[in-house]
């Protein structure tokens, strides 16, 4: 039979052990969150990627007059930059290369090095991302150095003269491609 | 090594002879109860688990809030409706703030009755004081952190408090304000306090509170009575009472949240109230203005918490009307407070105080909504500023309300109130009394007399209501049509004696009549006209001396004050005051 000593103890325990868990449990789920979800400001009517882009994202980047069939163009994708609750207005939020071929047809691949996400740069006749030296080719593969997959290529279309991008980024340092 | 419960060989054993965890912890709990475990003595085990729970919940809030004019209130804001749990975070460290006010008087009322500060606890109850004022410095310094309104008002008056203290005054303000004023310096230094000075200042009293708890005992000796442990008879009391006040204080923030108003605005005015366990001191201060302030804000204050920390040496004596004698004061003290904090909550019940308060919240739903679709980065208050629905109110408090009362913004009385502006009830009010004190009666315009007598009762309605039709708009529901024929034959026929427009019957000369024309009276063309060119010809000419807004707003500042005029329009006007019988 637990005598009135053994009783105390169980109470005091138990009764902090509850006290703590109640009080503890919103901050740890508070401090945890992030983990698991990101909110973002509710904006309607634009993309979540921002103001700048269409409804589904696309962003004007470029006139397609701009652009010289072989030689590879670095244009400025502008637009809305949100970071938590603060939203910032016509921000350079990233480069693309865009590439014209025959015809209108135009590729696009993200500036941004799938390594650890350094700015890549035109080099004599390849892509080069400074940070670790990675080359890449102008159909934007991979010919040496760290990066673990090829340069990312975007969705991109001409109407009315102007190149769209439909501008997303890729989880770095992965060799499968996962949009975040 | 002999100890029963650690057996050779065992892993709780191989743990004790490398740390003496188990040792360590059996005298971490070694207090004395002097006379036996209470309930009244629990007071202070939960007064550390409310601290325990401010320290985790304030760190917590520490992830997300950032200190800064443009982003305390967005953060505050991204923490309560956005990210998970952060309501409830905020909520309970909001009540456990309070709980830790109301709890903390409540344990010194203990001592007071059991008298536990008598010898040779003396400095144990002086140490609880200072921890009282530090509860009370953590409770100034976080108030103002979410930077809203209420916060941020509430805090400029308690600092600015400070000046009126003799000589140093203006030095300590600004060396508590960072500055000449109450700003971003003012925001950073709160946080520094409340989240790294006054932590550290607690942690180390607390310490000391406890290692005089150790040395004395819980609790004051008791004559005859042996002490007993304090695991776990008095530790079962302390974790229970602490467990029902974690959970009344997690159910409270859950259920109620802490408030957040709209953001801090230094541009605007707001009907600050303090939080009720500082309404006592700010009743005070309304009590002595102008220069007997220090006597609310330094003398009295002084009085009571050297009195208090007199108690131990004052109240000696064991019989009861020498305690009763003692802690007179305690009563005294108490019911003054209550008296006071009532006094205060009472003017707060004033219709006016009411309407401002409902105009705060209305902002403060505002601004939450406009914040959920992101904050600009020129800050939160920018952006309430430039809401449609907020800015024309604005613009009508900042240029029309400083003549011009209107419900809730203004009560100013140097030109007609604008309440109703357009309506039937306004113009049957001006028809009838045009010199009435909420009219032209403060103006320096007094040529119209009172039209009751020559209108009668049926041409002041008819005329009210063919002055309403001129400012109906496209899709509004029309006027009384045979009313407003009435009307039109009669203004043709009796006004434009004097005012000016079209379809004159009364035979004057065009010369004669300049009183305004008031074909378009209330539409939205003859509100801009008014507001741009308020002596134009048309208008009063050189009569007027209303401040003209054509240079002073943008086309689209005066639409938006012709917005919130046409929405006064719905408005209760003035009521329909009969002249005085002289004129």
């Amino acid at each position: 039979m637990p005598d009135r000593r053994t009783a105390l103890k169980v109470v005091s325990g138990g009764a902090l052990a509850v006290g703590g868990a109640a009080v503890a449990t919103p901050s740890l789920g508070l401090v945890a969150g992030p983990a698991v979800t990101t909110p973002r400001p509710e904006r309607p009517g634009a993309h979540p990627a921002g103001a700048g882009a269409d409804e589904a994202g696309w962003y004007r980047v470029a006139e397609l007059s701009a652009l010289r069939p072989g030689e590879p163009f670095q244009a400025t994708v502008r637009g809305d930059e949100v970071d938590a609750w603060s939203v910032a207005p016509d921000r350079r939020l990233g480069a693309v290369w865009l590439l014209r071929e025959a015809g209108d047809a135009v590729r696009a691949l993200s500036a941004e090095c799938p390594h650890v996400g350094c700015q890549i740069e035109r080099a004599e006749r390849v892509f080069r991302c400074p940070c670790h030296v990675s080359d890449f080719d102008l159909q934007g593969r991979c010919l040496t150095g760290p990066s673990p997959r090829a340069m990312d290529p975007l969705d991109v279309r001409v109407r009315d003269g102007g190149v769209f991008v439909r501008f997303v980024r890729y989880r770095l340092g992965t060799a499968a491609r996962e949009v975040l | 090594m002999a100890d029963p419960s650690h057996p050779e060989g065992s892993a709780r054993a191989w743990l004790e002879a490398r740390t003496g965890l188990s040792a360590s912890l059996a005298k971490a709990v070694d207090y004395t109860v002097n006379g036996g475990p209470r309930w009244s003595h629990a007071t202070g085990a939960a007064l550390l688990a409310l601290l325990g729970t401010l320290a985790l919940t304030g760190i917590a809030m520490g992830t997300v809030y950032a200190p800064g004019v443009n982003t305390a209130w967005s953060s505050t804001y991204w923490l309560e409706e956005r990210l998970p749990w952060g309501h409830i975070v905020r909520g309970v460290h909001h009540f456990a703030a309070h709980a830790m006010v109301a709890l903390g008087a409540l344990h010194l009322g203990v001592a007071m009755v059991a008298r536990s500060y008598r010898s040779p606890r003396e400095v144990t109850w002086l140490l609880t004081l200072a921890i009282g004022g530090l509860v009370l410095a953590f409770a100034i310094t976080g108030f103002p952190l979410a930077w809203d309104q209420r916060g941020y008002w509430s805090s400029r008056i308690e600092t600015g408090i400070i000046g009126s203290v003799p000589v140093a005054g203006p030095y300590l303000q600004r060396f508590v304000l960072g500055g000449a004023q109450y700003g971003a310096l003012t925001l950073t230094r709160f946080y520094t306090l409340h989240a790294m000075v006054l932590p550290l200042a607690l942690a180390g009293l607390v310490s000391a509170r406890l290692g005089l708890a150790r040395k004395l005992g819980i609790g004051p000796r008791v004559e005859g009575a042996e002490g007993t442990p304090w695991w776990p008879s008095q530790s079962a009391r302390d974790a229970v009472l602490s467990a029902i006040v974690l959970a009344a204080v997690t159910y409270l923030g859950r259920r109620y949240g802490a408030p957040l108003d709209a953001p801090a605005d230094p541009a605007s005015h707001y009907p600050a109230v303090p939080e009720w366990f500082f309404s006592p001191l700010s009743q005070l201060l309304k009590l002595f203005p102008g220069s007997r302030q220090p006597i609310g804000t330094m003398v009295i204050p002084g009085l009571v918490t050297t009195y208090l920390a007199a108690l131990p040496f004052i109240d000696r004596g064991t019989t009861l009307p020498r305690r009763a004698l003692a802690l007179t004061p305690v009563l005294l003290i108490a019911l003054g407070a209550f008296a006071l904090g009532r006094k205060l909550h009472r003017s707060t019940e004033a219709p006016e105080f009411a309407r401002a308060l409902r105009e705060a919240s209305h902002r403060a739903g505002r601004a939450r909504a406009l914040a959920r679709q992101g904050v600009p980065v020129e800050g939160p208050v920018e952006m309430v500023r430039n809401d449609p629905e907020v800015r024309p109110q604005e613009l009508f408090a900042q240029h029309c309300g400083t003549c011009h009362a209107a419900n809730g913004i203004s009560r100013e009385r140097r030109a007609p109130r604008l309440d109703g502006f357009g309506s039937r009830q306004w113009a049957a009010a001006f028809l009838v009394w045009p010199d009435a004190p909420e009219l032209m009666g403060t103006t320096q315009i007094h040529d119209m007399p009172s039209q009751q007598r020559r209108l009668r009762d049926d041409g002041v309605r008819a005329v009210s209501e063919w002055l309403y039709a001129r400012g109906i708009e496209p899709g509004e529901p029309p006027a009384d049509a045979a009313l407003v024929a009435q009307g039109e034959a009669l203004y043709r026929r009796r006004c434009t004696t004097c005012h000016q427009g079209a379809g004159d019957e009364s035979g004057t000369e065009a010369a004669d009549r300049d009183a305004p024309n008031l074909d378009a009276w209330g539409s939205r063309a003859y509100l801009r006209a008014q507001i741009e060119t308020p002596g134009s010809a048309s208008n009063y000419g050189a009569r007027n001396h209303m401040t003209a807004f054509a240079d002073r707003l943008s086309p689209r500042e005066i639409e938006q004050v012709v917005d919130f005029m046409r929405r006064l329009r719905v408005r209760q006007g003035p009521a329909v005051v009969q002249p005085p019988a002289e004129e």
